[in-house]
């Protein structure tokens, strides 16, 4: 069909030896265009990633307050009414209109709180949004020191239920084929253009990128990426009440009444709070894309929680607490208490979803579920009967489900797309057995790149 | 010099346009009706280039890639400025087809002058030709990428290619006539 004729060929032949030069002036302007275009870029790049540095600091600082505040707040009244040991009716119950979350204490047993911790809810809320008032309940609690008993009906057991969201998204990072064509040639010199054979070309720039996406997008759906990820961030210890933001309180539902003495006995000692530590996370993940902005991910990952707990003097005795055969244990009656480093390490295969929220910014939002097993632990649990800590890993639940929150922004490295932002990660299942109040979450900055080009 | 591109280094951009700017201007030039306009998408067409090098994929020769490019900035281009616009008008009328295998006469002018005469072409018979007869594109590619019929780029092209002919032949006429004066 082309070039059938002898014409075509002799204007072609003469369109090659045409030689024209630019001006000097139109290096200028591209030079002066490629820079706005760059600085627009870059704006465009730190707009999001200050946004998501910012909803992540947010975040992260809002949580770490709730959590400090509420644990602070429960651990204070404890040793106060540890110190003070007030004095308690024997045999005398009150009933207690507060709901503990989670909590679940037999009728006979007795346990101290000064006023402040009857009116839970109040404090709770007003801790957290008002620390100055919180500082002053705190005085007041000093001063008065008041004992009161609260007793909960066992029964009562309150349940989250967690909605999964889990969408799924994509970065639809698909790149634009080149459509050359062999036999197109330039000269060394760059200045002739020599054997132009018939190419493809369908359409104009736009329509063309269109098509060969669309080629490419085909191509790619069938194809795993696998990328490298790392996690770095603090974790915690709690469990999130999604009815009210807040987290709950740090109480055992396996306080067991054989150990509290339900005759007028020293009030228990309660369990530590829990400070936030190091997280970290690696691993390798294999990314398929699904659709023009959706994709999904899974792998292989190694992560590290830990937090910081106060226990007392540790106590080498074969003993049998909550059922788990123990040789040593930290007996949290003592005055003087060590800080401790709960470890857990977990093997997990995550499965997430990434949905690219716009077209033409790489920014998506990514959930997911994630399927962990706690490989080793040297982390402590409280018994409330025993009022001491002890480690065994069957006290735990081994197997954990996580759920995956995050955002992630794509900058190419290399021509390989690097992905980082912030990604909130939730314990699903509880920690501890028997224990619905411990759940492990974490907060971090992750980072993920991809191994092969687009 | 690609990698050096795509680190943003200016040298290697530099480098690059200088290599391929002069016969992508040439390219430029077959399909406005001015220097300037030329230049305007040489331009345009650099910048696209440098933006989207990230998806060259040295599968291909990269003087191919840019081409292909310049070639689509400058439909854009035509399709975008009102000047052209007005002439750029394809009706789908079926016109009559010229026999391609018509005799023709032999091209002995210079390249800028053969050139000059595709320019004076009315901008779609001059669009159509350039991608016909130069690019190499066939009827069904042209009509997808101008939004045309098929049968609309076979009739257009022939007139085009009629034209052309016929001012080829009143130049060599011309130049004959020269030579026998002198």
């Amino acid at each position: 069909m082309f070039m059938q004729n002898e014409f075509e060929k002799q204007v072609q032949q003469k369109m090659e030896e045409l030689k024209l030069v630019p001006s000097d002036p139109v290096w200028q302007k591209v030079e002066m265009q490629i820079q706005k275009k760059k600085d627009r870029r870059r704006m465009i790049l730190w707009i999001p990633l200050f946004l998501l540095i910012s909803a992540g600091l947010w975040l992260g600082i809002n949580q770490y307050s709730n959590t400090y505040s509420v644990h602070h707040l429960e651990n204070k009244t404890k040793k106060q009414s540890a110190v003070i040991q007030p004095q308690s009716t024997n045999g005398i119950t009150e009933q207690n209109d507060q709901t503990s979350i989670g909590k679940n204490i037999p009728e006979n047993a007795v346990v101290s709180h000064n006023p402040v911790t009857k009116n839970k809810d109040h404090i709770l809320t007003s801790a957290v949004i008002d620390k100055k008032s919180f500082k002053k309940i705190q005085r007041k609690q000093i001063s008065i020191a008041v004992a009161t008993k609260i007793h909960t009906k066992p029964d009562v057991v309150i349940q989250n239920k967690i909605t999964s969201e889990q969408r799924s998204q994509t970065k639809a990072n698909v790149p634009l084929d080149t459509g050359f064509k062999a036999g197109q040639t330039f000269d060394t010199a760059g200045t002739t253009i020599k054997n132009i054979e018939p190419k493809k070309i369908s359409e104009p720039v736009k329509q063309d990128s269109v098509l060969i996406k669309k080629m490419n997008l085909k191509k790619d759906v069938s194809k795993w990426k696998y990328n490298v990820i790392a996690i770095a961030g603090t974790s915690g210890l709690g469990r999130i009440n999604f009815y009210n933001g807040q987290k709950s309180l740090n109480y055992s539902p396996n306080y067991s009444s054989s150990g509290s003495t339900s005759g007028g006995n020293p009030p228990g000692y309660g369990p530590s709070e829990v400070e936030k530590a190091f997280y970290l996370a690696a691993g390798v993940v294999a990314k398929k894309t699904l659709g023009k902005r959706i994709s999904v991910s899974t792998g292989l990952q190694y992560n590290y929680y830990s937090n910081i707990i106060e226990v007392g003097s540790m106590i080498n005795q074969n003993t049998v607490i909550m059922d788990y055969s123990v040789s040593q244990f930290y007996t949290n009656q003592a005055m003087v208490l060590e800080p401790y480093q709960n470890h857990y390490h977990f093997i997990s295969v995550p499965a997430v979803f990434d949905w690219q929220l716009l077209k033409r910014l790489p920014l998506n939002f990514n959930a997911g579920l994630s399927l962990q097993y706690l490989a080793g632990s040297n982390a402590l649990r409280f018994d409330y009967t025993t009022q001491s800590y002890f480690h065994s890993i069957d006290a735990f639940n081994r197997t954990q489900v996580f759920s995956e929150l995050g955002m992630t922004y794509s900058v190419p490295l290399k021509q390989k797309p690097l992905t980082f932002g912030p990604q909130l990660q939730y314990g699903l299942a509880q920690l501890e057995k028997d224990n619905p109040e411990h759940h492990l979450f974490s907060f971090g900055l992750k980072a993920q790149w991809q191994l092969s080009r687009n | 010099m690609v990698k050096d591109c795509l680190k943003g280094k200016i040298a290697a951009q530099k480098q690059l346009y200088d290599l391929f700017s002069a016969p992508m201007l040439t390219i430029c030039y077959r399909y406005t009706k001015s220097m300037a306009d030329a230049e305007d998408v040489l331009q345009e067409g650099f910048v696209k280039v440098f933006f989207n090098l990230h998806q060259y994929k040295f599968k291909g020769e990269l003087g191919g890639w840019i081409r292909r490019i310049m070639v689509t900035t400058a439909i854009n281009y035509l399709k975008r400025n009102a000047r052209y616009q007005t002439e750029l008008v394809f009706p789908d009328e079926h016109l009559h087809v010229v026999n391609s295998s018509e005799s023709h006469p032999e091209v002995k002018m210079e390249a800028k002058e053969l050139a000059d005469l595709i320019r004076q072409l009315p901008p779609g018979y001059q669009t159509i030709f350039n991608l016909y007869a130069v690019e190499g594109f066939n009827h069904v590619e042209i009509g997808k990428m101008l939004g045309i019929q098929e049968s609309t780029s076979r009739s257009q092209y022939a007139r085009a290619r009629a034209l052309l002919i016929q001012w080829i032949e009143q130049k060599n006429n011309v130049a004959k006539k020269n030579v026998y004066a002198k």
